[in-house]
Formats: C-alpha cells, sequence, structure tokens
C-alpha cells in the first residue's frame, strides 16, 4: 500500500475515524445541512463537534485532531470489509497501538446519503 | 466423494460448537479490544492489529441470526487464500478429526457455507467452509 | 355680722387734745396771771401771744393727728373698705394714738412757752426773769396737761379698737396689731411722778418768788419800820391766792389720779367680768377685752384660752355623738347578735353530728393509709430488685458489645486475607490461561506437521489438560473465595447490626435502669410519704375525736353566750343613756358657743 501523508484523526462517540488532509477543504462549524459521521456506526451522534467541509458538503464529527506526518504506514483492508461503507474505507493506520480506519471523506458523505436517502 | 477424516479445530460459540479444517485455522488468540469499522455490518464486530495484519472479527452468532453473546474469550483466526478472518469463541475445544462430509445446513446465505451434524467427542458440530464463507462476506456489502 | 366703723371716729379721738392743751395753757396763764407779777405794758402783748399760740399750736397739732389717723378716718367715711389689713391698720392707728396725743400735748406746752417767753421777751422787753419764769410755767405745765390728754384719749381708743372687731378685725390680727408691751409700771411712774412733781414744783415756785418779792421789797426800805408795815402788809395780805391756786392744783392732781385709775381700772374690771362669764361656761368666740400692756396680754391669753376651750367642746360634743351613736349600733347588734347566738347554737348542733362523722371517716381513712403504706414499701422493694436487675443487664450488654466488636475487628481481618488470596488466584488463573492458549496453538501446529508433529501434539494436548485442571482449580477458589467474602460481608454486617443492637440495648437498658432508680426514689418517698399520712391519720383520728368533745363543749358555751347576749343588751341598753346624758352635759356646758 502507498504510504499517506497527513490525515486528520477525528473521534465519533466511542469510534475513531482518520481522513486523509488533502481530502479536507476546511473544518468548520457544525451546519444545519451537515452529515453526521456517527451515522455510519448506526449511531445518532451528539449535536456538537466540527464539520470537514468536503466541497459544498459537510461532514459532522466530535473531535478532530490532525496528524501531519509524512509516509504513514498504511494498512490494506481484509477482504471482508473491502466494500464496507460503499468502498468508502482506504486502508488503516497503527498509532501507539491504536487502529485508525482511513476514510475517503466524500466516500463516507456518498455513503451517508445514500444510507440517508435509501431503504 | 469419500475421503478420510481430516482433523478440525472445534470451538463453541454461542452454546453451538464449530468446526473449522485444523489447515485454515492458523492461530488461537484471547480477544483484544476492537475497533469499529464505519459502515459494517452488524455481525462484523471490528479489526485488530494482529502481526502487522488488520483481522475482521465476525461474530458467528449474529451471523447465523441467532441473538448475540457477548462472553467471548477467545478467537480463531482462519486464513485462505483470499484472506483472512477471526471467529469469534467462547471455548475453544481442540482438534478432532471429522469423518466425511455431512449436508449444508441451508441453501442460502452463511449456513450454505456451513456442514452439519458432525460428530466431534465434545458433541454434534457444524464445520464451516473458509473459503466460500469468506468469499460469501466479502461479497456483502 | 359685721358693723362698719362709724363716721368721724378720727375727729372723736383727738377731741380730748383739743381740749387738754387750751386748759392747760388756762392754767399756766392764770398761773402766772396771780403768781408771776407782769410788768406794766407787757400784759397786753402777752395776753396776744398767748391767743396766737395756743390757737395755732392747737390747729397744727390737730391737723398732725389728723394724718396719724388716716385709715381710721377713711373707713369711717367709706374711702376704704374694710379688709382685714386696713383694719389691721386702722387698729394700730388707734392704739397709738394715746401716745401721739400725750407727745403732741407735751409739745405744745413746753414748746409753746418758750417760744411764748422768747417772742414776748423780744417784743414787749419784760425783765429776763420774768420771761424765763413764763417759759419754766409751761414747761412745767406740760407734762400734767400731756398725761391728762393721753388718759382721756385711752378709753376712747379702746372703743374705736372694739368698733373695728365689730368691723370685722379677728382676735388673732388684733393680738399681732397690738403687740403686748409690758411697760405699765413705767407707766404708772410717770403718772404719779407727773401728778405730784408738777404741783409740788408749781407751789415751790410760788413760795420761792413770793419770798423773793418779800425780800426785795424789804431791802428797798429805808428803816425798819418801813420793812416791819411791809411784812405786816405781806402777813394781811393772806394766801388767798396760794390757797386758790394749791386747790387748782391739787384738783388738777386728783383728776389725773382718777382718770389714770379709770383709764388703768376699766380693763381689769372687764377682765375679771369675762372670767366671770367664762367660770360660768357662757362660751362666746371672738370677745376680747382691749387693754393695754400686762392686762392687754392677760386679755388676750384669756381670748385664746376661751378660743382653745371651744374647739375642745366641740370635739367632746362630736365624741359624745359618736359615743351615743356607736352605744345605739352595739345595741342593735347586741340584739342581732342574741339571734346570731340562737341560730349559732342551731348550726352547732348540726356541726356537732358532722364532726362525729369525720371521726368516724377519719378512722378508716387511717386504716387505708396504713394498707397504703405497706403496698407502697412492697413497691420499692420490687423496683429496687427491677433496678438490680437492669444494671445486671446493662452490664451483661457491655460485655456483650465487647465481644461483637472483637468478632467485627476479626472478620475484617479474615476479609482481607481472603481478598489477598485472591488476587494470587486472579494470577494463577492468568498463567494457566495463557499455559491453556500456548498448548492449543502447539497442539494446532502439531497437527499441520502431520505425523511429525503428532508426537509433539499429543504432549500440547496433556500440557492443555493441566492448564485446564489449574483453571477449574482456580475457579473453584474463585468462587469458594466469593463464598467467603459474601460469608464475611454478612458477617460484618451482621456483626456491626450486633454492636448495634447491643448499642440500643445498652441505652435500653440503662434507661430503664435510671427509669427504675428513679422508681425506687420515688417510691422511697412514697414509703415515707404514705407513712407520714398513716401518721398524719392516726393524729387526725386523735384529732377529730377530740373535735367531737370539743363541740359538744361548744355547744354548752354557745348556749351559755345566748343566755348573755340578753344580759349584754340590758347592759347596753344602759350604755345608751349613759352616753346620752354624756352629750347632754357637753352640749349644755357649751352651748353658748357661737
Amino acid at each position: 500500500m502507498k504510504p499517506i501523508d497527513g490525515i486528520a484523526l477525528c473521534r465519533v462517540g466511542e469510534a475513531r475515524l482518520a481522513f486523509p488532509c488533502d481530502e479536507i477543504d476546511a473544518i468548520a462549524a457544525v451546519g444545519p445541512d451537515a452529515l453526521g459521521a456517527a451515522l455510519a456506526f448506526g449511531d445518532v451522534g451528539s449535536p456538537e463537534g466540527k464539520a470537514l467541509a468536503h466541497g459544498h458538503r459537510l461532514l459532522q464529527v466530535d473531535s478532530v485532531d490532525v496528524l501531519a506526518t509524512t509516509a504513514l504506514a498504511v494498512l490494506p483492508v481484509p477482504a471482508v470489509i473491502a466494500r464496507a461503507a460503499g468502498g468508502a474505507l482506504a486502508g488503516f493506520v497503527l498509532l501507539a497501538g491504536d487502529l485508525w480506519p482511513i476514510v475517503s471523506v466524500g466516500g463516507l458523505l456518498d455513503f451517508l446519503e445514500s444510507r440517508r436517502s435509501g431503504p | 466423494m469419500s475421503e478420510g477424516p481430516r482433523g478440525h479445530l472445534v470451538f463453541a460459540c454461542g452454546g453451538s460448537l464449530y468446526a473449522v479444517p485444523a489447515e485454515r485455522a492458523s492461530e488461537v488468540v484471547n480477544l483484544p479490544s476492537l475497533t469499529r469499522v464505519p459502515g459494517a455490518a452488524p455481525h462484523l464486530l471490528g479489526v485488530f492489529a494482529h502481526r502487522g495484519e488488520v483481522l475482521p472479527v465476525i461474530d458467528l452468532t449474529r451471523l447465523i441470526g441467532k441473538p448475540a453473546d457477548e462472553a467471548f474469550r477467545r478467537v480463531v483466526v482462519v486464513r485462505v487464500g483470499r484472506g483472512v478472518m477471526a471467529f469469534t469463541a467462547t471455548k475453544v475445544i481442540g482438534v478432532s478429526a471429522i469423518e466425511g462430509a455431512p449436508p449444508r445446513l441451508g441453501e442460502s446465505g452463511a449456513l450454505a457455507f456451513m456442514h452439519g451434524p458432525a460428530r466431534v467427542p465434545s458433541g454434534d458440530c457444524a464445520t464451516i467452509d473458509p473459503e466460500g464463507l469468506l468469499e460469501f462476506l466479502a461479497r456483502g456489502r | 355680722m359685721t358693723t362698719p366703723l362709724p363716721k368721724g371716729r378720727s375727729r372723736w379721738l383727738t377731741n380730748p387734745s383739743s381740749v387738754a392743751v387750751p386748759l392747760g395753757a388756762l392754767l399756766g396763764v392764770f398761773y402766772v396771771a396771780r403768781v408771776v407779777t407782769l410788768p406794766e405794758g407787757t400784759r397786753g402783748w402777752f395776753a396776744g401771744l398767748v391767743i396766737l399760740l395756743v390757737g395755732g399750736f392747737n390747729l397744727a397739732a390737730d391737723a398732725y393727728e389728723q394724718g396719724r389717723l388716716r385709715t381710721i378716718r377713711g373707713l369711717g367715711d367709706g374711702t376704704i373698705s374694710s379688709r382685714p389689713d386696713t383694719l389691721e391698720r386702722a387698729a394700730r392707728e388707734a392704739s397709738q394714738a394715746g401716745m401721739t396725743t400725750f407727745l403732741l400735748a407735751f409739745a405744745c406746752l413746753g414748746g409753746g412757752s418758750l417760744i411764748l417767753a422768747g417772742l414776748w421777751y423780744l417784743i414787749a422787753s419784760p425783765p429776763l426773769a420774768v420771761a424765763v419764769r413764763v417759759g419754766l410755767v409751761g414747761l412745767l405745765l406740760g407734762p400734767l396737761t400731756a398725761v391728762m390728754a393721753n388718759l382721756l384719749v385711752l378709753p376712747r381708743a379702746r372703743q374705736v379698737i372694739e368698733e373695728l372687731m365689730a368691723a370685722g378685725l379677728s382676735r388673732e390680727a388684733l393680738a399681732t396689731a397690738l403687740p403686748g408691751r409690758e411697760g405699765l409700771r413705767r407707766r404708772l411712774v410717770i403718772y404719779a411722778g407727773v401728778g405730784a412733781a408738777t404741783p409740788m414744783l408749781l407751789v415751790a415756785d410760788a413760795n420761792l418768788h413770793r419770798w423773793f418779792a418779800l425780800f426785795e421789797r424789804l431791802a428797798q426800805q429805808p428803816d425798819d419800820a418801813a420793812a416791819r408795815l411791809v411784812l405786816a402788809a405781806e402777813q394781811s395780805a393772806g394766801t388767798s391766792d396760794l390757797i386758790l391756786l394749791g386747790v387748782l392744783l391739787i384738783g388738777t392732781v386728783v383728776l389725773c389720779g382718777w382718770l389714770a385709775g379709770n383709764a388703768l381700772g376699766q380693763p381689769l374690771k372687764r377682765l375679771g367680768g369675762e372670767t366671770e362669764r367664762l367660770a360660768q361656761g357662757r362660751y362666746e368666740r371672738g370677745r376680747v377685752v382691749i387693754a393695754e400692756f400686762e392686762p392687754w396680754a392677760a386679755a388676750n391669753a384669756l381670748s385664746a384660752m376661751e378660743a382653745h376651750l371651744l374647739d375642745a367642746l366641740v370635739g367632746a360634743q362630736d365624741a359624745s355623738k359618736g359615743i351615743r351613736t356607736a352605744a345605739e349600733e352595739l345595741v342593735e347588734n347586741g340584739a342581732q347578735r342574741e339571734q346570731g347566738a340562737a341560730e349559732q347554737s342551731a348550726a352547732l348542733m348540726a356541726t356537732t353530728a358532722t364532726t362525729e362523722e369525720l371521726a368516724r371517716s377519719a378512722r378508716q381513712i387511717s386504716a387505708n393509709a396504713q394498707r397504703v403504706s405497706e403496698i407502697a414499701r412492697t413497691t420499692l422493694l420490687a423496683a429496687q430488685a427491677g433496678k438490680d436487675s437492669a444494671e445486671a443487664f446493662t452490664s451483661a450488654m457491655g460485655q456483650v458489645r465487647q465481644g461483637n466488636q472483637a468478632i467485627a475487628d476479626s472478620v475484617v481481618k479474615l476479609n482481607k486475607r481472603v481478598q489477598q488470596v485472591g488476587r494470587i488466584i486472579e494470577f494463577i488463573d492468568g498463567i494457566a490461561d495463557k499455559s491453556d492458549l500456548l498448548a492449543l496453538n502447539a497442539e494446532l501446529e502439531g497437527h499441520k506437521a502431520g505425523s511429525v508433529g503428532q508426537g509433539f501434539g499429543l504432549v500440547a494436548a496433556e500440557m492443555r489438560r493441566l492448564a485446564e485442571n489449574v483453571m477449574t482449580s482456580t475457579r473453584e477458589i474463585s468462587r469458594l473465595i466469593e463464598d467467603i467474602r459474601d460469608a464475611t460481608n454478612a458477617a460484618v454486617m451482621a456483626t456491626e447490626a450486633g454492636v448495634k443492637a447491643t448499642d440500643t440495648g445498652a441505652g435500653l437498658a440503662t434507661t430503664v435502669r435510671d427509669g427504675l432508680g428513679d422508681i425506687v426514689e420515688f417510691a422511697n418517698l412514697s414509703a415515707d410519704a404514705m407513712q407520714s399520712i398513716s401518721l398524719a391519720t392516726a393524729q387526725q383520728q386523735a384529732g377529730s375525736d377530740q373535735l367531737v368533745s370539743a363541740m359538744e363543749d361548744i355547744n354548752r358555751s354557745t348556749r351559755k353566750n345566748l343566755e348573755s347576749a340578753g344580759e349584754m343588751a340590758r347592759t347596753q341598753g344602759e350604755l345608751v343613756g349613759v352616753s346620752r346624758e354624756l352629750e347632754q352635759a357637753i352640749t349644755t356646758f357649751g352651748g353658748t358657743r357661737s
């Protein structure tokens, strides 16, 4: 797997999510049309937090920490979960013994939109 | 297609006995803390890093649509050609020889990749087809 | 009641002096005319000057006197109102009128004669010796005239003062207005001296003048025969003039004495009359005899005495009236008492019956009290025993509490030990678990190795059984430890509850002990009290028995009292009679009081 440069470490409830920095246009305040990342874990999520701007869309998380480390080793996604979140899962990084799933912001937003409008 | 007795690793999960071919079972480890995966199915409890690899943990009880039982102590790591996965286990019984191939337990879903009943010293168990199940799981959402 | 002062009293008071001064002057002129031989040619001037001076002095003296009696005149004219202070001032003026008249008369005669002599000498130029003699005659006659005028004024002044009293002047005010000076003796000496000395001096003067005149004539005679003739003529000339003069002077002195006696004796006589009246018991308020000097003091004292007597009489009358009223009331009460005694007798009969009943119930009470006393003693003993038991219980509870505490401490210690064992067991279990896992994976690897790994697999399986046995054992131990923990927790709770229970029990026992202590105390007190009651009721029984006999005595006394009440009523009737007589007597004695 190709190493990755710079990720945003986000927390959503008890869960962890890492987003590539180059996919985030801005870290903004939570707006009314922001999509909650908690929905990806089947949770409602808290009303407060930060929003990651991706184009004209906003993804809401509880907290954001930007990790500027370059050339982070990315672990591949096992075949069993390769299609999880509509294929938004890009790999894993291991930081201080904790696994962080790297997720494409756009892909997750697409997945959340499809889940909201879907069945 | 009669075959000789094959060694299986037998383990208990949620009150049922399961068996995987011994040559597919790579390891038994204590269940560590798991990292949740976004958008994953309910039977996928999460992933953990083991020997530089990310292992997805599958709850067999939930997979076959039975009520959840969280009293897992161990996971059985199963490795096939396409990938790796780990099954939750309340207790690992050990390696037992299972003769012949019992019929499939179901026509569709996960049960299509399970056979039984097969007799082991501890009782009747369901043998799992790891390759087929992995394919099935990878195919799913 | 009051009579106003009559008009013209001031004039009336000064009339004597207006009469006395010309009378004295007339006497002097007569004397001069008879005894002193006035030179020819000077007699006309002399007579003229006498008339002029007598008239002038009389007018001046009268004006002065009227001025001194201003208040009296004002009261008589009605220009001054009759008030206590004006009346008092008028009384003072009246009392001083006598002395004023005396001094004025003296000054008129003495001063007048000296002025007459001086003027006459200057105008008519008589011989100096004659002029001096004329002046001396005036001086000699002055005192006599003054005394006479004074004696004439005194009774009038008294009358004016009495009239002032009738006009409302009080006796007390009069006493202050007329202070009682003690001057009667001096006044009597003056009267006597003037009365005796004046005629003597005048007679001596007349004789001396005669002798000097005779000697002069004899000396002027040329020879003895002529002298003898003169002597014979002198002898034959007689003494008619001298006798007339002597008679006149004696008459004057007698008049003077009579007037003095009258003036001083009259108040004494009236005092006698007043005393007589007092002796007869005819008292009158506000009566006083007007007098001067010592008699005035006596009169004042008598008047004050009369006033005091009258006050005392009024008090005595009131008192006797009170006595009579009281005596009458006594009689009335006596009658009521007689009736009351009869009622009392009847009531006492009833009381006696009640008393007997009381004595019976007292005996009953005494018996009851005796029983109650015994019960109280029994209660005391029971309470004492209860208190002892409670004390024993309290100490036993204390011991139990200590035991419980010791148990609780031991249990806590045991619990700690068990927890330590539990931790060790957990550690062993962890090792066994890891061993099991290792053995499991070894078995798996052995199996994968095929026939080569078969023996390895067997060893691993054996190892797994061992680890499982250990784990089974540790699970068993854990379960036991859990049981022990539960048991010790229960024990701790139980002992704590036990300690609490013993505390509560000890507290209750203490309360019970204290309560029983109080009961013992009260029972002691009540036993004492019951004994006292028992004693008292025994005494009461005796007392009520005595009461019965006392009631019988009282009954007898009441009957006697009833009899004596009648007796008393009669005696009281007599008392009323006596008190009436007393009142009558007092009223009669002071009946004339105003």
